[in-house]
């Protein structure tokens, strides 16, 4: 081989012996390096413009302390030796289209040397015909390994521009950083098939990096989202740790239509902030770990449905770590999943549909989980028989929270509703503590649904903010079921119940405000119905009844009257204990043959022997 | 598939719904075992004994921010 020093001391052609030396620095007039040569740019050079104006082919190229600019124009470079084939350091201007090919075809070693190199000055490569083993350590533009049977060598690298990996080649382990840097454009990456085992970042401001085809790297490697663009143009992204935590950085995930990531590794396997990220498309996360080992999900996004995440955790019997921060997610999905949630225990958010597996556990959380919001629709819960242990507020406006199968409460819990419609949808709700209304517009739908509060409290049923609050029966029947043996009561703020309200406890159930009910009635004898005094009832049907020894109690909270209002037709209770009860409204009140007068009533109709003081014989 | 089943109860009706992929889908013993296990389990919900709340000077709970109420240590 020999070597060729490129000596102009201004600009001018590679094709000219008038710009080659034998010597660094040395005279001109040496032949054109070519398939035999070296072509050699150094400090000697001068700090012109080498223009290519052929595409040569040379055994190697070093730009090693070239001060000038090698311009490609639309032409390029073959370099067809063994070893280091290619050394570019930072002194030296590329322009044009650059692009090397490197052409041997023998199993020797080859490198490609680029330290330091700019984005600017980064050259493209394709790597077509070696069959041994490349090292491409250093900054690129394009890598083109199409055609490529050989084995590339763990290196740092930063790419700025496209990269294709071909099938027929063996990427090898290693812990040294591919990293994915342009700031501008949208470069493509094509994976080939091939699994990467080694760290990939992508930390390209302003650059978009697009998926070809499906994006893999090994279990237990780390993409790491530091700034940019990452277009999974409906392609699948798989790492083992995901970490788009830099949230001091813009940052865009567009995720197409079915575009996903997932996380196949143990330890923190997804770390995210929406903050300053942008997501496009329909953003699905499946956690595919196994195994028993730790995992956590930390997903600090979900400030907003825009930007919240679905998650999938879809295995595993692994002890699981999230919602321990502040953030949310779209769609939540454990099927499959069958280990230990450690519960929630910072505020956060399902915008979407709440799925829970028969198979996991869910540790109790004091914190907040909130359904509805955003996104618009109707969101479904589905827990699978187990029990939420938190408190829950539904609260998204004009949007439908529905149930899916039976929905309890851990017992210290409250569910508020706060905004927009939750539908039974004909199953049953047994809150914790208090199901209680806020400040919204909001509406409690059954559609043959029950909802259940079994607490003994003033407020087991706290309709706190009565204006906003309406509620709809919808298909069948719907109960407000008060299942407490003692004394609790029903707050209705003076709403409209289209629903039967139920007193299914022994205890007394306490009924404050003027409010309309479908029906009231009871399950259980004895029990008393206390009504605020002063406050009206208004019924489409009274339906309750003791029995004999059983008889259930109806009276006013205070020594005056409360109202029982029913426009039309007749009440046939029996065995019932009335005091301080006004019967009114049009219908006719017949508290029963069995039933006891026990003074200050008005409209209730007492057959003979129903006072219960004396008996009068004909 | 889905099964939805409900049970009439004096403290109302209990309805709720079993999942179950295509291919693994129980015998209707095990069904109906696993339906009698979801009222069983909702039943001992109801009438599970009260925990200690703590009260306020009216005997109302007493709540937390996020509205847990407080039980007694």
């Amino acid at each position: 081989m020999a070597n060729r020093y490129w000596v102009t001391g201004g600009s001018g052609s590679w094709n000219n012996t008038n710009n080659w030396s034998t010597a660094t620095g040395g005279a001109s007039g040496a032949s054109v390096p070519s398939t035999a040569d070296a072509a050699i740019f150094d400090a000697s050079s001068g700090a012109g413009t080498a223009t290519l104006d052929i595409s040569p082919t040379v055994q190697t190229v070093n730009l090693t302390g070239f001060t000038g600019t090698l311009a490609f124009g639309t032409n390029n470079i073959s370099v067809n030796s063994t070893g280091t084939v290619w050394t570019q350091t930072t002194s030296c201007s590329i322009t044009g289209t650059p692009v090397v090919n490197v052409t041997n075809t023998s199993s020797t070693a080859i490198t490609l040397s680029s330290t330091s190199v700019t984005q600017a000055n980064s050259v493209s490569f394709n790597v077509a015909n070696p069959t041994g083993t490349i090292t491409a350590g250093g900054v690129y533009k394009n890598l083109d390994f199409t055609g490529f049977t050989g084995t590339l060598a763990n290196s740092t690298r930063t790419i700025y521009g496209n990269v294709k990996f071909s099938s027929g080649m063996t990427l090898t382990s290693g812990t040294l950083t591919t990293t994915f840097a342009a700031t501008s454009g949208t470069q493509q990456i094509t994976c080939a098939t091939k699994t990467l085992d080694f760290p990939v970042t992508w930390n390209g401001a302003g650059g978009t990096f697009q998926l070809q085809d499906d994006f893999t790297l090994a279990t237990g490697r780390k993409f790491t989202c530091n700034a940019g663009t990452l277009d999974l143009n409906n392609k699948t992204l798989s790492c083992g740790l995901f970490d788009a935590n830099a949230a001091g950085n813009v940052r865009t995930l567009a995720f197409g239509t079915t575009g996903q990531i997932s996380c196949t590794g143990t330890g923190t396997v997804w770390q995210y902030t929406g903050t300053n990220l942008t997501i496009t498309g329909t953003p699905v996360v499946n956690i595919t770990s196994t195994g028993s080992t730790a995992i956590t999900c930390d997903a600090q996004d979900g400030y907003s449905y825009a930007n919240s995440l679905s998650y999938n955790f879809t295995g595993g019997t692994y002890p699981l770590t999230f919602f321990n921060t502040i953030g949310g997610a779209r769609n939540l999905d454990f099927t499959g999943y069958a280990g230990t949630w450690g519960g929630i225990s910072a505020t956060n958010t399902v915008f979407g549909n709440l799925t829970f597996s028969s198979g996991m556990s869910i540790s109790a959380g004091a914190s907040i989980m909130t359904f509805g919001l955003g996104g618009g629709g109707t969101k479904v819960i589905t827990t699978n028989n187990k029990t939420l242990d938190f408190p829950i507020t539904i609260t998204g406006v004009g949007n439908i929270v529905q149930l899916q199968d039976a929905l309890t409460m851990g017992s210290t819990r409250t569910l508020t509703l706060t905004n927009g419609t939750l539908d039974l949808n004909g199953k049953t709700l047994t809150v914790g503590t208090a199901f209680t209304t806020a400040t919204g517009t909001k509406n409690l739908t059954f559609n043959g649904g029950t909802l259940v509060c079994p607490t003994a409290s003033t407020t087991a049923f706290n309709n706190a903010v009565p204006t906003g609050f309406t509620t709809t029966a919808g298909t069948g029947t719907g109960v407000i079921s008060m299942t407490a043996a003692t004394a609790k009561t029903f707050v209705g703020g003076g709403s409209t119940f289209n629903c039967t309200l139920q007193n299914s406890g022994a205890g007394a159930l306490t009924v404050s405000g003027s409010n309309t009910f479908t029906t009231i009635s009871n399950s259980v004898q004895p029990t008393t119905f206390t009504f605020t005094s002063g406050t009206t009832q208004t019924l489409t049907n009274w339906s309750v009844n003791g029995t004999a020894g059983n008889l259930v109690t109806i009276g006013a909270s205070t020594t005056s009257a409360a109202t029982l209002s029913k426009s039309s037709g007749t009440v046939s209770s029996d065995y019932l204990s009335i005091s301080y009860s006004t019967a009114s409204g049009g219908a006719t009140w017949n508290a029963g043959a069995n039933s006891t007068d026990g003074g200050n009533n008005t409209g209730w109709i007492f057959t003979a022997g129903s006072t219960g003081n004396f008996l009068i014989f004909f | 598939m889905k099964i939805d089943f409900q049970f009439t109860t004096q403290y109302g009706t209990f309805s709720d719904a079993l999942f179950f992929e295509d291919d693994a889908i129980p015998s209707d013993a095990e069904i109906e075992a696993m339906k009698q296990q979801r009222l069983a389990n909702w039943v001992a919900v109801i009438e599970a004994p009260q925990p200690n709340y703590v009260l306020d000077a009216n005997g109302n709970i007493v709540f937390d921010e996020n509205g847990n109420a407080l039980i007694r240590g």
